[in-house]
C-alpha cells in the first residue's frame, strides 16, 4: 500500500501550476482576530472525533498564538463538549455521563447511581466525590425516586449486557414529574486508528417515553472516515403497573429501539457495495468489463448509451 | 508509515488535525486552519484536497481546479475558453491542446460507464523541467440527490498524473489519487446517518508507450481505472466497514451464549463477497 501524506508528486505538479498561473507577490494574506482564532478552535475541539479532544487540543494549541486559550476558556468548552455528547467521566472505579440533567452548576454533578456530588474536571474527564456535602435537596423529584430507581436499575442491566464491549454508563435524573436516562457507552484505540461512541438521552414524561440517540465512528488509517447518526424515537406509551414493572418496560423500550437502530445500520453496511456506494460509483461498469481505452472503442460505447 | 505526524511543522499540524475532523467538513476544517495560519495558505491548499466544484455558466459544465485556472478565471476543457474571459490565459501547448481533447473525451465515456451521471474534467500541462514529458489531472465530480439509497451526496476522484518523456520507448507514469466521498443516507430506520470518507494513494508504472496500441492515454486511462476500482474497493471494505466495526464494539447486538455469531456471519459474509469482488476486479 502507497504512503498517505508525503504527496509529493502531487505536490510539485500543484506547485508547479501555482508558480505559472498566480503571481504570488500579489496574493496578501489577512490575519484574522484573535477572537475568531478562538472560534475556530473552539469548532475543532468541539468536532473531535471520540476521545479525541485531547489529540485535536494539542495540535490546534501549536496552531494559536501562546496561551491564547485560557485555563478557563478550555474548561468552558471541554464542558459543552462533554455535555453534547454525554461525554464519560471516571469517578473512582466507575465512569458516569456528563449531561445537563446531572448539571448543579459547571462543576458539580449529581452521580444518580450512588445519589453523591461529583466534582467534575472537564479537561481531565475525572470526578471525585464530593463526602461532606449532600446533593441539594431538589437534586431529584422525590415523588418519583420509586420509579427513577426501579428504570435506574433496569437500563442498568441494558447497559451492562449490551455495552460491554468499551466504557460505558447510564444516569436517571427526575425533575418536576420528568425522568431522564442517560445512556452513554465508548471505545477508543487510537493506536489502532479508531474511536467510536453512542449515546442516547430518553425521557419519561405522562407515561410517554421518547429519545434520541447518537453515534459516531471514526476510522483514520490512512486515511479518515467518519459515520455520524442521529436518529430520534418518537413517543411510545409505556403500560402501568407498579414502578419495578415500568422500569422494566422502559428498558426494553430503550433495547428495542436502539437495537433496531444498529441492525439498521447492520443492513446498510451489508448491502452498501451494491447501494449505497454504488449510487456513487458502480463497481464495474454495466458491461461487466473494464474499458476499452481506445477512442474507437469508447465512441461505440458512447453511441451505445446514447440509444 | 501509517502514523500521524508528529512534529511542530504547522502544516503537519493541520494534516494532523484534518485527519481528526469530520470529512464531511473538509471545506470549512480547512479555511479554519488557514485562518489560523494565513502563512500556510498555500503549501496547505496543495496538500489538502477539497470537494471539487464546477462551473456554473451557460456552456458545457466543467471542473474548476487549480489546474485550468487563471486568476479568477477558469478555462473550460470543452471550449479551451476562459470564464469570465481574460486576455492571454494560460493554455497548454497546440500539441498538448490537442491531446486534452482526446482526454477530455475518453474520461469523459470513463465517466459514464462507472458513474452514469456526474462531471468530468481532464487538464494537460507541459513539463518544462522535462522535455517531451507532462502532467494533467483527471477529475470527476458526481452530486447525487433524493437517489433510491442517498439523499445526498457527493463524489470526488482527483487524479493527478505525471507522464515522463518517453525512453527506450517506455515511459513512467506517476499516479496520486484522491477520493472523497460524503453520503446522507435514505432510509428512516438509521436516522439521519452521514458517512464520509477520504482517502489518497500513489502508484507508479513504467509502460511501453507508442502512437498505435499502447499511445499516452490508453497507459493513464488503464492506470487510473485499477487505481479507482481498487480505492473503491478499499472505500468500502476497509474503510467504511471498519466504522461498522466501531459502532459494534461500541454496542453488542446480539447476545446469549452464541454472542456474537449472527453478526460474525453476516460481517464473514461481506468480506467474502467484498474479496469476491476483488478477484473479478484484478483478473483483466
Amino acid at each position: 500500500m502507497s504512503k498517505i501524506g508525503s504527496k509529493d508528486a502531487h505536490h510539485s505538479k500543484k506547485e508547479f501550476t501555482f508558480n505559472v498561473h498566480r503571481d504570488m507577490s500579489d496574493e496578501e494574506y489577512e490575519e484574522v482576530s484573535d477572537e475568531e482564532k478562538l472560534q475556530i478552535a473552539q469548532h475543532f475541539l468541539l468536532s473531535s472525533p471520540p476521545g479525541q479532544f485531547d489529540e485535536v487540543l494539542a495540535d490546534v494549541k501549536k496552531l494559536l498564538p501562546p496561551s491564547l486559550i485560557s485555563p478557563e476558556m478550555l474548561t468552558g468548552i471541554a464542558r459543552a463538549y462533554n455535555t453534547r455528547h454525554s461525554t464519560l467521566v471516571t469517578v473512582g472505579d466507575k465512569v458516569m455521563p456528563i449531561c445537563k440533567e446531572a448539571e448543579i452548576d459547571a462543576t458539580k454533578y449529581v452521580d444518580s447511581v450512588s445519589k453523591k456530588m461529583v466534582k467534575v474536571d472537564h479537561t481531565k474527564w475525572t470526578g471525585t466525590v464530593v463526602e461532606d456535602k449532600p446533593l441539594p435537596p431538589t437534586a431529584f423529584d422525590a415523588s418519583l425516586e420509586s420509579k427513577r430507581t426501579a428504570i435506574l436499575s433496569a437500563v442498568e442491566t441494558y447497559v451492562t449486557k449490551h455495552f460491554g464491549g468499551g466504557r460505558a454508563a447510564c444516569g436517571v435524573y427526575s425533575k418536576e414529574g420528568k425522568i431522564t436516562v442517560v445512556i452513554s457507552g465508548d471505545k477508543v484505540n487510537l493506536k489502532n486508528f479508531w474511536s467510536g461512541a453512542w449515546h442516547s438521552t430518553w425521557t419519561l414524561e405522562s407515561g410517554e417515553l421518547s429519545g434520541v440517540a447518537k453515534l459516531k465512528a471514526h476510522y483514520f488509517e490512512e486515511g479518515n472516515v467518519q459515520l455520524q447518526t442521529t436518529k430520534e424515537f418518537p413517543k411510545v406509551a409505556i403500560g402501568g403497573g407498579d414502578d419495578e414493572a415500568i422500569g422494566k418496560a422502559v428498558a426494553e423500550e430503550i433495547f428495542k429501539a436502539e437495537q433496531a437502530l444498529q441492525m439498521a445500520l447492520g443492513a446498510m453496511y451489508i448491502n452498501m457495495s451494491e447501494e449505497t456506494l454504488k449510487s456513487m460509483r458502480r463497481v464495474m461498469p454495466f458491461t461487466r468489463s473494464k474499458m476499452e481505452w481506445n477512442l474507437q472503442a469508447h465512441k461505440m460505447v458512447k453511441q451505445l448509451h446514447s440509444k | 508509515m501509517s502514523g500521524l505526524v508528529d512534529a511542530a511543522d504547522p502544516i503537519a499540524l493541520s494534516l494532523n488535525i484534518m485527519r481528526r475532523l469530520p470529512p464531511n467538513r473538509i471545506e470549512q476544517n480547512l479555511s479554519g486552519l488557514l485562518n489560523l495560519c494565513p502563512k500556510m495558505t498555500d503549501e496547505l491548499l496543495q496538500r489538502v484536497d477539497q470537494p471539487l466544484e464546477t462551473s456554473t455558466g451557460t456552456g458545457r459544465p466543467f471542473i474548476l481546479s487549480d489546474y485550468n485556472r487563471d486568476g479568477d478565471s477558469y478555462r473550460s476543457p470543452w471550449t479551451n475558453e476562459y470564464a469570465p474571459q481574460i486576455e492571454d490565459g494560460f493554455k497548454p501547448s497546440q500539441k498538448l491542446r490537442a491531446l486534452e481533447v482526446q482526454a477530455n473525451e475518453i474520461f469523459d465515456s470513463y465517466r459514464e460507464l462507472y458513474y452514469e451521471g456526474g462531471i468530468s474534467s481532464a487538464y494537460l500541462w507541459d513539463l518544462e523541467e522535462q522535455e517531451g514529458g507532462f502532467a494533467g489531472c483527471f477529475l470527476i465530480k458526481k452530486d447525487v440527490t433524493e437517489d433510491k439509497y442517498v439523499k445526498k451526496g457527493s463524489w470526488n476522484s482527483i487524479h493527478v498524473v505525471e507522464a515522463s518523456p518517453p525512453s527506450n520507448g517506455k515511459s513512467t507514469y506517476k499516479l496520486t489519487t484522491t477520493i472523497m466521498v460524503n453520503m446522507d443516507t435514505t432510509g428512516r430506520e438509521c436516522g439521519a446517518t452521514n458517512l464520509a470518507g477520504s482517502m489518497t494513494r500513489q502508484t507508479e508504472q513504467t509502460t511501453v508507450v507508442n502512437d498505435t496500441t499502447s499511445p499516452h492515454l490508453t497507459n493513464i486511462g488503464k492506470m487510473i481505472e485499477d487505481m479507482e476500482i481498487e480505492m473503491r474497493s478499499n472505500m468500502h471494505g476497509l474503510y467504511l466497514l471498519k466504522t461498522s466495526q466501531v459502532v459494534n464494539n461500541v454496542r453488542t447486538a446480539y447476545m446469549g451464549p452464541k454472542q456474537g455469531t449472527d453478526h460474525t456471519k453476516i460481517l464473514s459474509e461481506s468480506v467474502a463477497k467484498h474479496g469476491a469482488q476483488r478477484k473479478i476486479d484484478s483478473e483483466s
